[in-house]
Order: C-alpha cells, then structure tokens, then sequence
C-alpha cells in the first residue's frame, strides 16, 4: 500500500488550499503501521487484494482558510478517486482537521 | 499550568509546555510527531496568534504587572488543549455514496477562536458549540457561546458584535452547520504593558 498512499499524499498536497495532511491516528498508531507496511505517508490506505483497488482511503487535512473547505474536501475526494482504476468501489474518507490562516 | 494543560497533546507524546518550547525555538528541527498532528498545529496557531502577549504574561518582569493575571492565561491554555481535541466528525454533504466528508469539532472550534482572535483587541478565552436539535431530529442547529476578552480601551460592544459577525461569517464558509445562534460574552478586559513598563 505504500507507494499508493505516498501518491496520494502528495496529489492532496498539491490541491488548491491543502496546506498539510495529517496522520489519521495517533503516533503510536502510525508508528505500527509504519512497521507493518513500510508506509510513511499520513494517508490511510486499507484493505483490497492490491494497490489499485483498497477498500478504503482515509486523509486528514488541514485547510487555509481562504479556500472553502466542503469545496475543497469535495475536490479532494474527487482528485483521489480520479487517481484509482475506474469503477474501483474504494470508500473515500476526507476528514478536514484545521482550517487556519483567517486573515 | 493546570494537569490539562500538561496532557499529551493529541497523542503525540507532547505537553503544552513543549509545544511552547518548540514554538520558541522556531519549530526547527522539525519533529513529525508535532508537524504532523492537527491537534499540535491547532495549539500552536493558537500559541502563535497571540506569541507576543504570552511572552510578556509569563517573563518576569510582567507577573510584576498587576493587571496580568496569571490565572486567566493558565485557564486560557486549558481552554485551547482542551478545545483542539477533533472530537466528532461533523458531516458535509457528499454526493458520492463512496465518500464521507467532514470537518472535525476541533477544527470549528479553532475557527471558532481563530475567528474571534482576528479582532483587534480581542482574546477568545472559551468557546463552545452546543446542539439545538431536539432529541432523534435529524436536522437542528447549532449555538455557539464565545467568551472574550478585551484589551482595556476597545469598545467592548463594538468588539463583541464584530466577534460575533466574524464567527458566523467563519462557519457559513467552512461549515454546513445551521447556525442557531453566536452568542459573545464579554468575561474580561486585559492590558497589556507597553514596552519597558515594567523596567
């Protein structure tokens, strides 16, 4: 799962108004699965037979408040399932944790 | 300090009290456990908005200020530790069946502070959100109760509506939560000590 959930993380960084995507656990948490998988990305990619099709994709991100954030929570869900194989029945969790930087 | 302002921020392994320290240093060397935790960033935004005025309420020559209360700036930590936890995922609209979105309790709650914080004069000491559904509704509001504090010599009516108008304009842009109400409590005035005062 690792070289899918370090794709994802950087297509989400990369979107207009991300400014950080944070662990989905806590550190200890994180530190198993990083482990288990050899995964150091913060997005949460599970279960699936491969890469392409996991059951499940959670990211947590923190948002600039110049950008609206179920706007851009919508538009990240939409540039991850763009990224998988289509038709690929993958559950999409984006979870906005900080909006910062109100002027 | 009080004990829930030394707890583990966000289980990252880190109080308060080292978050400031971190702050302090410049955050370099960066430490993934701090960078890369909401809750930990959410602390230091807070710690950040308003660095001058803590630097000043904890160095020795402001405890010497009797208008600084230290007590106030203690329970104001505990406010922000204990408001940065995410807490629950509140719902956005998705028309994916696929895909859940949400903003975290948390997260509102920063916005909440940021917003309130981004008005001259103003220090948010508390807030909260409180449901207004009645019991198994599923559509209801929300009541948000801001508590402020404000730098003596700002006029607090003023300073208390723009809080409030910079609150819902904060939810209605991040949020789909239907605002009942935002209600401001003005529950201090602080003065901060002009330079070489307190010499």
């Amino acid at each position: 799962m690792s070289s899918l959930s370090q794709q994802l993380e950087n297509l989400v960084l990369e979107m207009p108004g991300v400014v950080a995507v944070f662990a989905s656990g806590p550190l200890i948490a994180r530190g198993a699965l990083e482990l288990t998988s050899g995964s150091a990305s913060r997005v949460e990619v599970s279960g699936g037979d491969n890469d392409a099709y996991p059951d499940r994709i959670v990211v947590s991100v923190g948002l600039d408040a110049a950008a609206q954030a179920p706007v851009t929570a919508t538009a990240i869900a939409s540039g991850i399932r763009a990224a998988l194989p289509e038709g690929a029945l993958t559950e999409i969790v984006v979870r906005i944790s900080s909006v910062t930087g109100l002027p | 300090m009080t004990d829930d302002a030394n707890d583990d921020i966000g289980g990252s392994g880190y109080s308060l009290e080292q978050l400031g320290d971190y702050l302090d240093g410049g955050r370099t060397p960066a430490i993934e456990a701090i960078e890369g935790n909401a809750e930990c960033q959410a602390v230091l935004a807070s710690l950040e908005r308003f660095g001058s005025l803590s630097r000043e309420l904890v160095s020795r020559d402001a405890a010497e200020h009797t208008e600084i209360d230290e007590t106030w700036f203690s329970s104001l930590m505990s406010s922000i530790t204990r408001e940065v936890k995410a807490g629950r995922d509140i719902p956005l609209a998705s028309a994916d069946p696929l895909t859940t979105l949400s903003i975290t309790e948390g997260a509102i709650r920063g916005l909440v502070r940021a917003a309130g914080d981004s008005i001259d004069g103003v220090i948010v000491g508390r807030c909260a959100l409180t449901d207004t559904a009645p019991a198994n509704s599923s559509t209801g509001g929300v009541a948000v109760d801001v508590s402020i504090s404000v730098l003596l010599g700002t006029p607090i009516r003023a300073a208390a509506e723009a809080v409030r108008q910079a609150v819902y304009g904060a939810l209605l842009k991040h949020t789909e939560l239907l605002i009942d109400s935002v209600n401001v409590t003005v529950s201090d005035v602080h003065v901060i000590p002009a330079e070489g005062d307190a010499r």
